[in-house]
């Protein structure tokens, strides 16, 4: 085993013990807490992948932003579900086992197919070509630039969107 | 020197978890959450092959970067408004049990 396997090894298990603690835990705020752990080790898959805007991305915009939004939202909410009541509905027994039959059929085929010979090994180019070559065809007409600035336009709508919903229609009694 | 598969199996192990609990919590804000994990996982998945078809190709392949930015992007764009979804209705209903929120039901 090198040295990267133990850290990927390692790296996976605390996402995914902190993402079944994120599904699992009673205390919303808590499993929202648990959640900034898996996206910074998911940052860190993303580091070992040479993807290393992404793990940035994966920072500002995950565990920046997102994962303030949703603590917010919990606290605004918090005390009408309250901490002891069961947080899991009464078919989690089917659930579990559907997706328990998802996920062992995925990994068999997996485990069966060519794919799980192939190893992932360093790429040739080094320091910031991906980024560069990223960022011109981010902006090529050629390329990508509709969807760039329609990505763009899906921000803004959300945004527009965003306040309007949670807007106070009416006035508000407690201005 | 990773193998492949490994990336694979951690996100469909990823997504899986994320897939209970986005079928299996009440309360709405931890299905967003739940929602959360299952993208990282498709990004993880993304980013993966992204990898594989570069070392492969010899070359930068951006769309696979452009993949995981615009799922990034869609993200940020659903948990604002679904956050907003959730705040507005608890204003109406005095509620964020998924359950509970049933005016549509016929």
């Amino acid at each position: 085993m090198t040295p990267l396997q133990i850290v990927f090894i390692l790296v996976s298990l605390v996402t995914i013990l902190s993402a079944i603690f994120v599904v699992s835990l009673r205390k919303i705020f808590h499993a929202a807490l648990w959640l900034i752990v898996t996206l910074m080790g998911v940052a860190i898959i993303f580091a070992l992948l040479e993807a290393s805007f992404f793990a940035a991305v994966q920072i500002l915009v995950y565990i920046g932003a997102i994962a303030i939004i949703l603590i917010f939202a919990i606290m605004l909410t918090r005390n009408i579900m309250s901490d002891d009541e069961i947080q899991i509905n009464r078919s989690w027994g089917i659930v579990m086992l559907l997706v328990l039959i998802f996920a062992v059929i995925f990994i068999s085929q997996l485990s069966s197919s060519a794919v799980i010979s192939t190893t992932l090994v360093p790429l040739e180019f080094q320091g910031q070509e991906s980024i560069i070559a990223f960022g011109e065809g981010l902006l090529d007409p050629a390329g990508y630039a509709l969807p760039f600035e329609l990505a763009s336009l899906l921000l803004l709508g959300a945004l527009v969107g965003g306040v309007y919903i949670a807007m106070d229609k009416k006035g508000g009694e407690n201005k | 020197m990773i193998p492949l598969s490994w990336y694979l199996i951690l996100a469909a192990v990823l997504f899986s978890v994320g897939m209970f609990g986005a079928i299996s919590r009440k309360n709405a804000v931890a299905v967003l959450i739940s929602i959360e994990l299952m993208l990282n996982a498709v990004n993880i998945n993304i980013l993966a092959f992204w990898h594989y078809h570069s070392q492969s190709l010899g070359y930068t392949e951006i769309n696979g970067l452009v993949f995981a930015a615009v799922v990034i992007i869609a993200a940020a764009a659903e948990v604002a408004i679904g956050l907003a979804i959730i705040i507005a209705v608890y204003r109406l209903r005095k509620t964020v049990v998924a359950s509970d929120i049933n005016v549509l039901k016929g």
